[in-house]
Formats: structure tokens, C-alpha cells, sequence
């Protein structure tokens, strides 16, 4: 094995952005933060009569259209940062946003591929999602709420796509995390859902935070070290960086802790149960935040600092190793889990979360190309996955009239005949995950699986064979999705014989359709385009007896007919002998809910408790011994008082003194009788008498 | 006559012209008062304070002890005095609706608070300064008493007596500096003076006023004194307290204590952030465990005062770009702190107002009847745990920031990162959690509505915080001037 290390390539001079293109760039962020306050607010000026025709008896079409709107322009803003930003880099400052003595970390916008292509494909699918809520929408509580966090979500989520600071990164990090939050907890107010969606989006929040938490650690010690969140300046210091200011061990914390951030965020082990619960918010928030984009905000992250990554390599190899080896372990447990899963919503999040395993795989396997392309292919399908699922759960849950029913599998069955479209789409959407040539997924799974083979990292061939059974996985729950969804018996109308289940409406339609057409067309035009512009800088050359693409490909095309094969000779079944316990441990995800949820729990009884029980003691404590000193010392007075009094001294001056004392103790006596009168009254005139003193001192004496 | 001393003598003036008129009129001219005043305070602010302002008065008898009556106006007097403009305006507007009885005393003594906090802000001689502390205890005192909860008297004295006994403190630490020093409160002169005074008086100096301050600002183990007289204070009155009150503390441990003598505490400076840190997280535990709101409200103050004592022991102890960005952070914090606690605490006296209990497990199903009263909970809480886009963003990123560049220099950095971060996620957790339950149990509580009017202070606390995390160099800008102009050792550079 014989390491070849390309001389760093100079990446395109950064200009500045004409005033066109840093205005387009800040659309993206701005207008969706206006206007999602402008939707929030809707029910206190939303009082006019006007409905249009197409709106039928809905009230929100208020709020939708103007969602599809602001979606539509960042669309449109978004293709502009593409034209410019393509192969080119362009940066675009508008103010100091945290100015340090001799750094600047400007709120500015970075427009180049990476963050030009991820802006586009961020706000397509918000745009589409946002047109297919109209139908899967209707008739939830408070459409000013849902469109107006849909819109704060897209805005941070640019954010993230454009900023060039990674303070910025970690402020809309942060936001997108309270939209999920938000989104998450959406069905609240539902009597089936809602408990379990508030738990979710709890969970959801304090994970990501946590993890979160370590992120904020990487970059307060790069502010404090490096003096700038800056990463053009990074990227370009990083021999500066890591021999002068840092040192290897800071250098590597800081890295460790910005990609802790990025796994808790793309779900990575062993941060997922938020993301298997976040599936209680609506369909339409999980096809774009729990599977497009703010999950994968964390590959994304990656690709985004990958110079600092890159050029890293050169000195240390450890982290990417890291992330090359939980990447791989993270998409071969997920499948598994996947395969086990009975949720239809859970099979995709899990899939998910096996997809962002390659993305990190392939970034810690040091090609940033394979990572990208996945990162922007899989945002399209994954999202019409998600729409495909949301089209066959919406149907059910008019039939079925359980949430928790309509989207388990083992409730579906034969749906083909009835939704032709959703069908058709659904199994494009699946085979470009399998990876199935010529469909997109294909298109960037072989290129990470490769990748493996040249990468200079000390593991590579323990990921890429992790992630060659991986892709077989994939490929079995793919199978089992779509033979129980779309084939077999129709167990929906065991319960219901009179039921019928119908198409999506138009607009969900239209979503369907057109997403389709892009995923289509997203595998050769991604990956044709980015192999343009993007080149790897690291490898080595082995020789492998086999071909790793090949043997994921036959495992995945093996994978995807078994399930289709077994079930369609054995029948579905609910619970079958071994296989069944055998699952069972993936099914429950490794009780890691449960392990979550003990520590929580321990926390708030045995620690706050603990510690809640220490204050009270020690409050206790302080009041008795004040109590005490108090009590003491009266005595000690009052004795004194009347030794003096009784038995010595001259009887004149001690007679007179404690006379008088025993008067003001008598005073003083009758002054504490709990009456709040008298002490507001003594307390006014005293405070009375010192401000008048301090007016004379001022306005008298001082000129 | 520069505009601190006239927002002083307006606010007196003020407290006793709110006496003579009737009550509608007075509450008019509250807020009218506290606008002008905010105003005016933010005069320095917004001009940019590259020259400290100064201004002295001789006063005949005061001269010959050096207790001339000093202003001087800096960045970080200039930033305080900010936030004391800004939030008064919100507790003069909270206090017009929430306070039925005797509502003319009530903002006359407001306002004479306000007089008393501006002279701690300004004041550049010792005498003065310790007449100003002394004197908000007062109008405060009487606030917790009058106007309290059914245990305001315990609350009232537990509070005057506690922070009375810092009080002393303080008085004994300057009459000792005083004494041994250069015979003048001029706070340069002192500062000077106390470098040649004896070492055991250094000592003393330097603990004394640091107990203090830890007992003002609180740092626990000082802080038990906090949560009794946040529970039983009329909400406008704990805005005051935790608002601006704590932050004489803060800043008087940054101005005096760590400003005069941080040379007798180098050698403890790292404990000292590690205690603050531990303090930090200790405060937040017992916020889990709490169920009246306000109680929690009272434990996150401490538990973010604790970080911003961290912040401040991280600057003094001079190690370049991290003490920078420990002044930073401890002053953000607290600037950020009176903001978003403000609104917290406006927030639970709304709740008591239309909920008639603030204990979290009685108020249920919030967002189910109150859908606005339930997205104010949502975002005060948001700001609360420090949302970014909210000021306690930029604040916990210089702390952060400040913790790791210490853990750079020596080891026990680490032990205050990692238990300020253990804070920070604690804080998250329990407001999450304490929101979730008041908004989203079942089955919700009989509750109407809020008027815009009634949550108008905390929407107007919150667009304030809103604004600092979008555009942080609103502060961050006076702050670059403030490190210069506030050395580590006064003496050495003034003097």
C-alpha cells in the first residue's frame, strides 16, 4: 500500500459578490424569516372575507399560498446561487457579526458548489413539500403554525447551506433544531399522538443539544485559539493553524467536537432514537427535516469544512477513521434495524439514517465527491419516498382512523391497483435507493463503495465491505416495504370491507410527479456535473480479488427479491416462529429508547433530588444558625443589661443607661408585633430621611 | 451637568412627583420618567464611549476624607447603564397593570431604585458608590414587604439582613483600604493607594469585597437569600432584583474587587472558575427539582450569574484572547441575563395574574385555550435557554470560547468547560420540559386569554434579546472598548 498525496489543489480564488448575487444569496435566509412571522401572526389581521375559488370550505389557504409563494422565490434565488456559484466561489459579507480584536467573523454568505447546489436542492424540496401539504394538511389545528415553522425551518436551513462562519453554521444549526422541535411536538393537540409527539420532540431536542453542546465546545476553542470562525481562513491556515496556534491536540479536539455535533444531528450512533421518534410529526416534516435536509445538515457540515478535514489528513488520520468506520457502522445497524421495523415512517427514517451512514462514510473515507453527490441525490428521493408513504397513509387514515394504524405495514397490502401514481412513484423513489443502475441512487453508492478501495484511511476496508452488506440490506427492507405496502393481501379491509382507498388529490399529485421526474433525472446530472469540479486529493492504490461496486450490487438486487419472493410464497404474517425473536433486539433498536429514558430519569429523581434536598438542608441550616446567632446575642445583651443594672456600677450613669435601654428594648419590643404597617411606615421614613440627606449633600452642596 | 447625574436627579424627583399626583397621572408619568431616562442613558451608548466621561463635584465637607461626588462614564458603565434605561421601562409598564394596591408608592419607590442603581453604575468614588449600593436595598426591602407573598415578611429581612451582612463587608474592605491607603475614595486614587497598603489588608480587601459581591450577585454558596425574595417580590419588583440588582454584583466584582487587587487572587483565580462553574451546574440541577415557576425562574439567574462570575475570573487571569473573551462573555451574560430573565419573571407574574397558581403541575393544557399566552411561554422559553438568534447565544459562545482557551493553559479549564456545558444543557432541559407540562397536559386548566397589554413588557424584554443575538456587535462593539478601557489592575495603568 503506497500513499500518494496530490499537492493540495488551489481551490478557486474567492471573489467577492456582485451586489445581484449577494442579494439573491440573502433571499434564501431573509425572506422565509419575514415571512414566516407574517403567517404566524395571520389570525390577528386574517379577517377578510375574499376566498378563492379553489380553496372550497378551507380557511387556510391563506397561509398555504403564501408558504408555496415564499417557497417559489427562494426556489428561484436558489437557481441564481447555482449559476454563479457553480464551479466558482464567491463571498459575500454584510456585517461584523462578532467582532474580536484582529479577526473578523462577518455575517457572510459563501456561494460556491457545495453550498449553491445543496441551497437549490433544499428549497425544491421545501417548495414541493409545501405544495403537497395543502391536501395532507387539511384540516389540522393551527395552518399559521405548521407554515410559519416550515418557513423558519427553510430559512435556517439556508442559513446553514450559505453561512461562511461556522459561529453562523452553529446559530442556524441551532434554529433549524428548534423548528424540528416545534414541528416534531406539531400534533399535540391529537388524543392518540399528541403525548408521544411532545416526548419526541423533547427527546429530539435535548439529544441534538447535547451533542449540539460539542459542537459549541469546537468552535468557542476555535474563536479562542484560532481567533475566527472563518472557514476560508481556516481552510487556508491549517498548516498555520495546526503548527503555530494550535498544536495537534487542540487541533483535534476541535475537529472531534464539530463532528460529535454532526453526528447528533445526522442521527449517527449512538445519537438515533430522537430521529426514530421525531416520525410522530407530520409526514411532510419528516420528508424534508427527518430525511432531505436538516438531517443531513450533518454530512453537509462535513463536506462544508471538508478542507480543514482534507488537509488534516496530512498530519493525522485518526479522526476521519472515526468517521469512516461509525459512518459504515452506522448504515449496516440501521439497516438491520430498517429490516425490522413494522412503521412504515420508522422503515424510511431508518433508512435514513443508513444513508447518512454512507454520507459520513464516504467523507471519512476522504472523497468528498462520492459524499456530496450522495448527500444531494438522496435528498430527492428520500423526500419522495416520504411523500410516497404520506400519500398511502393519508388514504388509510381515513380508513383505519388510527394514525398508529394507517401507518403500520402490516395493515396495508394490494394498494398498486388503487394508487397507481403513488405506485409508480414509490418504486422509483426505492429502486434509486437500492441502486438499482441507471436510477440515481446507483449513481453515488457506487462511487463511495469504490472510494473505499483507494482511501488512505487505516480502516477502508473495514467500512467498505461494512458498507457493501449495507447496501444489501438495503435492498431487503426496500423489498419489504414495497411487497408489504403495494402487493399481496389487503389487510386493510379485513376490519373495513366496505372501504375504499383512493388516490391523492391534485396538488399531492403534482408534488409526486414532479419530484419523481427530478429524481429521474438527479443521478447523472449531479454526479456528471460535480465530477467536473470536484477531484480527490488523497488516495492510495490497492488491489482487491473482487470488485466491492459489483458484489453491492448483486447483494443489493438479491436483498430487494427476497422479502418479495417470501412473501409471496409464505404469505404475510405478523409473527413467525424464530425469525420473529430473532428480530426482536432490532426491532427495539437495542433498547436504547429505554437506556435514554433511564438516564433521564435518573437525572431528574436521583440527582435533582439529591442535589434539590442538599439546598434545602443547607437553606435550613443558614436560617437556624442565623437564628441562633441572633437569639444569642439578644441574650448576651439583655444579661449584660441587667448585671450592669442590678448589681454594679454607679447607679446613676448604669441606672439611667439601662434605664433607657430597657425603654428602647420595650419600644423596640413592641415594635416587632408583625404589624406590616408599622415596619413599611419605619422603613419609608428612613428611607425618607437618607434621600433627603443625599438631595441636600447633591442639589444643596454640590454647586 | 452630564445626562447620568440628570437621569439620577429626574428619578429622584421623580419618585417624590409620583406621590403628589393622582394614580392614573402617576403611572403616565412613570413610564414617561423611565423613557426619558433610558433616553438619556443611552446617550453614551449610542455616541460610542472611546474617552470615559467624567465629572467631579467638590463638596466642602466631603473633600478632605476624598469623597468628592465622582462620576465617570466607560464602556462598562455606559453598557449597564443601558440595560438599567431599557429595563425600567419594562418594569415601570409591568408594574402599571400588576400592581393594584397602593400603586403610587410602589413606582415611587421604583423610581428612587432606579436613582440609587444609575449612582452604582456611574459613580467613580468609593463613598458614593457604597451610599448608592447601601440605598437600593431599601426600596427593594420595602417592595418584598408591602407588596410581597404570604411569607414577604420572612422573605423582606431575609434578604435585607443577607445582603446587608455583604453590605458590611463591603464597608469594612473600604474603610480598611481607605485607612491604609491613600486616604481618598476616588476610585483611582484608592486603587492606588491600596497597592502600598499592608498585605493582610490587600487580603482582606480582596476577599471581603469578594464575598460581597458573591452574596449580591449570587454565587452559591451565597445565593440561598435568592429564591425566597424572588418567590414573595411582585414580579415587576424581581425584575429589578435579578435585572439589574445582581448586576451590581457582577460589576462590581469585575470594577472593584478583580479591578483594584487581582494580584492577591491570581493564585486562587482558577478555583474560583471552577467553583463558579460547579456553582453553575449546581444551580441548574436544583432548577430541576423546583415547582413553582418562579423558583425556577430565581434558579436559572444564579446558575447564569455563576457562569458570568466564570467569565470574569477567566479575564483576570490575563491569558490573552481567552481573557478577552472571558470579559466578553461575563458581561454579555449579564446584559443578556437582564433581558431574558426580565422577560421570564414579567412571564410568571402573567402567569400567576390569569392562572392564580404558579406551580408548574397545576397549570395544564396551556396551548390548548391560550395559544398566545402559550407561543409567549414558547419563545421567552427559547431565549431562556439561550436559543442562538437570541443574546444568550453570543454570551455562552464567548464563555465557551473563554473556558476552552483556558483549558488550552492549564488543566482545570477543562473541569470549567465541562461543567459549564453540563449547565448549559441542564438549563435546556428543564425549561423544555417545565413549557411542555404547563402547555401540553391534559386535562388544561380554565384560563382566559392575555391582554395584549399585560404581555406587552415581556414581547418588548424579548424583541430586545431577539435584537442583541441578531446584531451581538451592538454589544460586542462597546465591549472591544470596555477591555481597554478596564485593565486588570487599575493601579497600574490609571495610577
Amino acid at each position: 500500500m503506497e500513499a500518494t498525496v496530490h499537492p493540495v489543489q488551489p481551490t478557486h480564488a474567492v471573489q467577492p459578490a456582485p451586489m445581484e448575487l449577494a442579494i439573491a444569496s440573502l433571499v434564501p435566509i431573509a425572506i422565509p424569516l419575514i415571512m414566516s412571522i407574517v403567517v404566524l401572526t395571520s389570525p390577528l389581521y386574517k379577517k377578510f372575507k375574499y376566498k378563492p375559488s379553489w380553496a372550497g370550505n378551507r380557511d387556510d389557504w391563506w397561509e398555504w399560498s403564501l408558504a408555496v409563494i415564499t417557497g417559489g422565490i427562494v426556489v428561484l434565488s436558489s437557481f441564481v446561487l447555482v449559476s454563479y456559484g457553480f464551479g466558482h466561489s464567491y463571498l459575500a459579507k454584510f456585517y461584523d457579526w462578532y467582532p474580536l480584536p484582529g479577526s473578523d467573523n462577518y455575517f457572510a454568505l459563501y456561494i460556491d458548489t457545495i453550498s449553491s447546489v445543496m441551497a437549490l436542492v433544499v428549497s425544491i424540496i421545501t417548495f414541493l413539500d409545501l405544495v403537497y401539504s395543502w391536501e395532507y394538511m387539511a384540516g389540522a389545528r393551527g395552518p399559521n403554525r405548521y407554515y410559519s415553522e416550515m418557513l423558519l425551518f427553510l430559512a435556517a436551513m439556508e442559513g446553514i447551506v450559505l453561512s461562511a462562519n461556522i459561529i453562523l453554521i452553529l446559530l442556524f444549526w441551532e434554529l433549524v433544531g428548534a423548528a424540528s422541535f416545534l414541528l416534531i411536538s406539531y400534533y399535540w393537540y391529537d388524543p392518540k399522538i399528541g403525548p408521544n409527539a411532545v416526548r419526541a420532540g423533547r427527546k429530539a431536542i435535548l439529544v441534538t443539544r447535547i451533542a449540539d453542546l460539542f459542537f459549541l465546545a469546537g468552535v468557542g476553542a476555535l474563536v479562542a485559539l484560532a481567533g475566527t470562525g472563518n472557514f476560508l481562513h481556516l481552510a487556508n491556515d491549517v498548516y498555520l493553524i495546526h503548527n503555530k496556534w494550535l498544536g495537534a491536540v487542540a487541533l483535534t479536539a476541535i475537529l472531534f467536537g464539530i463532528t460529535i455535533g454532526a453526528l447528533g444531528k445526522s442521527a449517527q450512533i449512538p445519537f438515533w432514537p430522537w430521529l426514530s421518534d421525531a416520525m410522530e410529526g407530520p409526514t411532510t416534516v419528516s420528508a424534508v427535516l427527518h430525511s432531505a435536509t436538516m438531517v443531513a445538515a450533518g454530512a453537509y457540515l462535513i463536506a462544508r469544512l471538508f478542507p480543514l478535514y482534507d488537509m488534516y489528513i496530512m498530519y493525522n488520520l485518526t479522526l476521519m477513521d472515526f468517521i469512516a468506520v461509525i459512518g459504515a457502522i452506522t448504515a449496516f445497524v440501521a439497516g438491520l434495524f430498517g429490516a425490522a421495523a413494522r412503521d412504515i415512517k420508522k422503515v424510511i427514517a431508518f433508512s435514513t439514517m443508513s444513508q447518512l451512514g454512507y454520507m459520513f462514510s464516504a467523507l471519512g473515507l476522504g472523497s468528498l465527491l462520492a459524499g456530496a453527490a450522495h448527500l444531494y441525490i438522496h435528498a430527492f428521493f428520500k423526500a419522495l419516498l416520504f411523500l410516497g408513504a404520506g400519500a398511502v397513509i393519508h388514504s388509510l387514515e381515513h380508513i383505519l382512523h388510527d394514525p398508529y394504524e394507517a401507518r403500520d405495514m402490516f395493515n396495508m397490502g394490494g394498494l398498486w391497483k388503487y394508487m397507481k401514481i403513488t405506485f409508480v412513484t414509490t418504486l422509483i423513489a426505492l429502486l434509486s435507493l437500492v441502486g438499482i443502475p441507471p436510477f440515481a441512487g446507483w449513481w453515488s453508492k457506487e462511487l463511495i463503495i469504490e472510494s473505499a478501495v483507494t482511501s488512505p484511511v487505516p480502516h477502508a476496508l473495514i467500512a467498505g465491505v461494512l458498507l457493501t452488506l449495507a447496501a444489501g440490506l438495503t435492498g431487503f427492507y426496500s423489498g419489504r416495504l414495497l411487497y408489504l405496502t403495494f402487493f399481496g393481501r389487503e389487510r386493510w379491509k379485513e376490519k373495513h370491507p366496505e372501504a375504499h382507498v383512493h388516490e391523492a388529490g391534485p396538488a399531492m399529485r403534482f408534488a409526486l410527479v414532479a419530484m419523481a421526474l427530478i429524481v429521474l433525472i438527479s443521478g447523472p446530472t449531479i454526479v456528471l456535473n460535480l465530477e467536473q469540479v470536484i477531484h480527490v486529493t488523497h488516495e492510495v492504490h490497492r488491489e482487491l480479488p473482487i470488485s466491492l461496486g459489483n458484489t453491492a450490487l448483486t447483494l443489493a438486487i438479491i436483498g430487494f427479491l427476497l422479502p418479495i419472493a417470501y412473501y409471496g410464497t409464505l404469505g404475510v404474517a405478523e409473527r413467525r416462529g424464530i425469525l420473529h425473536k430473532l428480530w426482536y433486539p432490532f426491532y427495539k433498536e437495542f433498547w436504547f429508547h429505554e437506556f435514554f429514558h433511564g438516564i433521564a430519569r435518573f437525572w431528574i429523581r436521583a440527582v435533582a433530588g439529591f442535589t434539590d434536598m442538599v439546598e434545602k438542608a443547607y437553606t435550613k441550616f443558614l436560617v437556624t444558625t442565623a437564628f441562633a446567632i441572633g437569639r444569642t446575642y439578644a441574650w448576651v445583651w439583655a444579661l449584660s443589661v441587667r448585671l450592669a443594672d442590678e448589681e454594679y456600677w454607679d447607679v446613676k450613669v448604669i441606672d439611667g443607661f439601662g434605664r433607657l435601654t430597657a425603654r428602647l428594648g420595650r419600644a423596640l419590643w413592641r415594635l416587632q408585633s408583625g404589624d406590616i404597617n408599622l415596619y413599611l411606615a419605619l422603613a419609608v421614613a428612613g428611607f425618607a430621611v437618607l434621600m433627603f440627606i443625599t438631595l441636600i449633600l447633591v442639589v444643596g452642596v454640590g454647586w | 451637568m452630564c445626562n447620568v447625574l440628570l437621569s439620577i436627579i429626574l428619578a429622584a424627583i421623580g419618585s417624590v412627583a409620583v406621590l403628589l399626583v393622582n394614580e392614573k397621572r402617576a403611572k403616565h408619568l412613570a413610564m414617561i420618567l423611565t423613557i426619558i431616562i433610558a433616553l438619556l442613558l443611552a446617550q453614551p451608548i449610542i455616541e460610542g464611549v472611546s474617552k470615559p466621561y467624567t465629572e467631579n463635584y467638590v463638596l466642602p465637607g466631603l473633600h478632605a476624607i476624598g469623597a468628592d461626588f465622582q462620576i465617570r462614564v466607560d464602556a462598562l458603565s455606559a453598557l449597564f447603564l443601558a440595560i438599567t434605561g431599557l429595563v425600567f421601562i419594562a418594569v415601570a409598564w409591568a408594574a402599571s397593570w400588576e400592581i393594584e394596591d397602593r400603586p403610587k408608592l410602589y413606582l415611587a419607590l421604583m423610581l428612587a431604585s432606579e436613582a440609587a442603581l444609575i449612582g452604582v453604575f456611574s459613580a467613580w468614588n468609593l463613598f458614593w458608590f457604597y451610599l448608592f449600593w447601601e440605598f437600593t436595598l431599601l426600596p427593594m426591602f420595602v417592595h418584598i414587604l408591602y407588596w410581597g407573598g404570604e411569607r414577604r415578611v420572612y422573605a423582606a429581612y431575609k434578604f435585607f439582613v443577607y445582603t446587608q451582612i455583604g453590605g458590611l463587608m463591603l464597608l469594612v474592605a473600604i474603610a480598611l483600604g481607605w485607612l491604609y491607603g491613600a486616604h481618598s475614595f476616588n476610585l483611582t486614587d484608592f486603587a492606588a493607594g491600596i497597592t502600598v497598603a499592608p498585605d493582610w489588608v490587600k487580603a482582606a480587601f480582596a476577599w471581603l469585597t469578594l464575598i460581597a459581591f458573591f452574596i449580591k450577585m449570587p454565587v452559591p454558596p451565597f445565593h440561598t437569600w435568592l429564591p425566597a425574595a424572588h418567590v414573595e417580590a411582585p414580579s415587576p419588583s424581581s425584575v429589578i432584583l435579578a435585572s439589574l440588582m445582581l448586576k451590581m454584583g457582577g460589576y462590581a466584582f469585575i470594577r472593584i474587587t478583580l479591578g483594584m487587587v487581582p494580584y492577591m487572587l491570581s493564585m486562587y483565580l482558577p478555583f474560583i472558575g471552577m467553583w463558579a462553574a460547579l456553582a453553575a451546574a449546581y444551580a441548574a440541577t436544583v432548577a430541576i427539582a423546583q415547582e413553582d415557576f418562579k423558583r425556577v425562574v430565581a434558579y436559572t439567574s444564579i446558575s447564569h450569574m455563576s457562569m458570568s462570575t466564570i467569565g470574569a475570573a477567566i479575564w483576570a487571569m490575563g491569558m490573552g484572547n481567552a481573557s478577552y473573551l472571558g470579559f466578553v462573555g461575563a458581561v454579555f451574560e449579564m446584559i443578556s441575563h437582564s433581558f431574558v430573565v426580565g422577560a421570564l419573571f414579567l412571564l410568571s407574574g402573567v402567569i400567576k395574574h390569569y392562572a392564580h397558581t404558579r406551580r408548574i403541575p397545576s397549570i395544564r393544557g396551556l396551548a390548548f385555550v391560550v395559544p398566545i399566552l402559550s407561543s409567549v411561554i414558547m419563545i421567552a422559553i427559547f431565549a431562556g435557554f439561550g436559543l442562538p438568534g437570541t443574546s444568550g447565544y453570543p454570551a455562552e459562545l464567548s464563555l465557551v470560547a473563554s473556558a476552552a482557551g483556558m483549558a488550552k493553559v492549564t488543566s482545570a479549564g477543562v473541569i470549567v468547560l465541562a461543567f459549564l456545558l453540563l449547565a448549559i444543557a441542564t438549563v435546556t432541559g428543564y425549561l423544555v420540559w417545565d413549557a411542555q407540562r404547563m402547555l401540553f397536559t391534559k386535562p388544561p386548566i380554565k384560563i382566559s386569554e392575555v391582554k395584549f397589554y399585560h404581555i406587552g413588557p415581556i414581547l418588548y424584554l424579548l424583541a430586545i434579546s431577539i435584537i442583541i443575538g441578531v446584531l451581538p456587535f451592538l454589544v460586542m462593539g462597546p465591549l472591544k472598548i470596555a477591555v481597554t478601557q478596564t485593565p486588570i489592575n487599575l493601579a497600574g495603568v490609571i495610577g
